[in-house]
């Protein structure tokens, strides 16, 4: 038994906003890191 | 290096189409963003970022913005993971309750180990991240409200004792606590008493809910107040705590801790707050369609908090 085109599509779509979101975390906690840092530095 | 888990050829069907075996391979998550984002129960997380909020506002001293703004994402993440180990706990329980049988564990859109670690990866990270750029005081605090509210109440608690939501309840408390310890560094009578406040208010708050979706309750096999010890003595026991709540919610006020901009408008809210459980408690309705007394004290409730905490902040600005 396989998967249909249509749900093969959807699991890859879902799959890749996964990722982005993923990504987009990722990137938002080094930036907080990068900010804590200066304001600790700061402060 | 390991392979592509979709690209090997006997996870292939002939087709080129992706074989239901890979489905259970915990290296293809069939979950979406979304069910991560749900798991983290986004409008549980409003009430704790508000009054982690308030505690972080109401405590004497400076904070750097940013670093507010990273205590505040800090309390709201760790609640999150908190919520996000009590529905990987309740799966089970969930899946026979039609409030809850949509969550992304029970529907089976998410497995339970990506939903454990997903919570873990959450709580370390929360609590790490809140000792550098704050304190540990604050980071302790909040390392405990998570175990106490994924252990203490969700696996303990909860399953065996209708007095579950009362002690549960501290669990919710934690925020204005943790967000004072995170300008201040320590805990003094007022962050206790913003606990105490919450702690009175989670009893009548959740029964008024839990009167009107006992079923649900009954059915999963949640000891919970309606459910154990019936509709009435349900009713007595919201009026007993919203007395107990109106005590604590103008202690401040009468400890000259805070001002009048706090104590007039709380006082009043109380009273309110008072009088709609008196009118719950007087209610002998069985129906849950019939309970609009029980629904109109749950959404005060909220207001009641928003009020409360609101009317803190603002009395610590003016003062």
């Amino acid at each position: 038994m396989s998967w249909t085109p249509q749900e093969e599509a959807a699991f890859v779509a879902k799959r890749r906003r996964r990722n982005l979101v993923i990504g987009l975390v990722l990137g938002a906690f080094a930036l907080l890191f990068y900010g804590i840092t200066i304001s600790r530095i700061a402060g | 290096m390991a392979s592509n888990p979709i690209s090997t050829e006997q996870e292939r069907a002939p087709s080129g189409a992706l074989s239901t075996a890979t489905l259970t391979s915990p290296a293809l998550s069939a979950a979406d963003w979304s069910d991560y984002w749900a798991l983290l129960k986004p409008r549980v997380m409003t009430l704790v970022v508000f009054t982690g909020a308030c505690g972080l506002f109401a405590a004497p001293g400076h904070l750097n913005p940013f670093l507010s703004f990273v205590a505040i994402l800090c309390i709201a993440v760790g609640a999150g993971a908190a919520a996000a180990y009590n529905q990987w706990w309740e799966a089970d329980i969930d899946a026979v309750m039609k409030r809850t049988a949509s969550r992304p564990l029970p529907a089976g859109r998410l497995g339970h180990d990506e939903a454990l670690g997903f919570a873990t990866i959450l709580a370390v990270g929360s609590v790490v991240t809140l000792g550098f750029a704050t304190n540990w005081v604050a980071a302790a605090w909040l390392a405990f409200s998570i175990f106490f509210y994924a252990v203490v109440y969700t696996i303990w608690l909860k399953p065996r004792t209708p007095q579950n939501i009362v002690i549960g309840g501290a669990a919710g408390a934690f925020p204005p606590i943790i967000g004072w310890a995170a300008v201040t560094g320590d805990v003094t009578a007022l962050p206790l008493l913003l606990f105490a406040i919450v702690f009175a208010w989670t009893p009548p708050h959740f029964w008024a809910l839990a009167l009107f979706v006992r079923m649900d309750y009954a059915r999963a096999g949640i000891p919970m107040l309606p459910v154990t010890h019936g509709v009435r003595e349900t009713r007595r026991q919201i009026l007993a705590y919203s007395l107990v709540l109106f005590a604590v919610s103008v202690a401040p006020w009468a400890l000259g801790l805070l001002g009048p901009v706090y104590g007039v408008p709380v006082t009043l809210l109380g009273i309110a707050f008072v009088a709609l459980s008196a009118r719950v408690a007087a209610s002998r309705t069985e129906a849950a369609g019939e309970m609009t007394a029980e629904k109109t004290l749950f959404k005060f409730s909220l207001l009641y908090l928003a009020g409360v905490f609101a009317a803190l902040v603002a009395d610590r600005w003016m003062a």
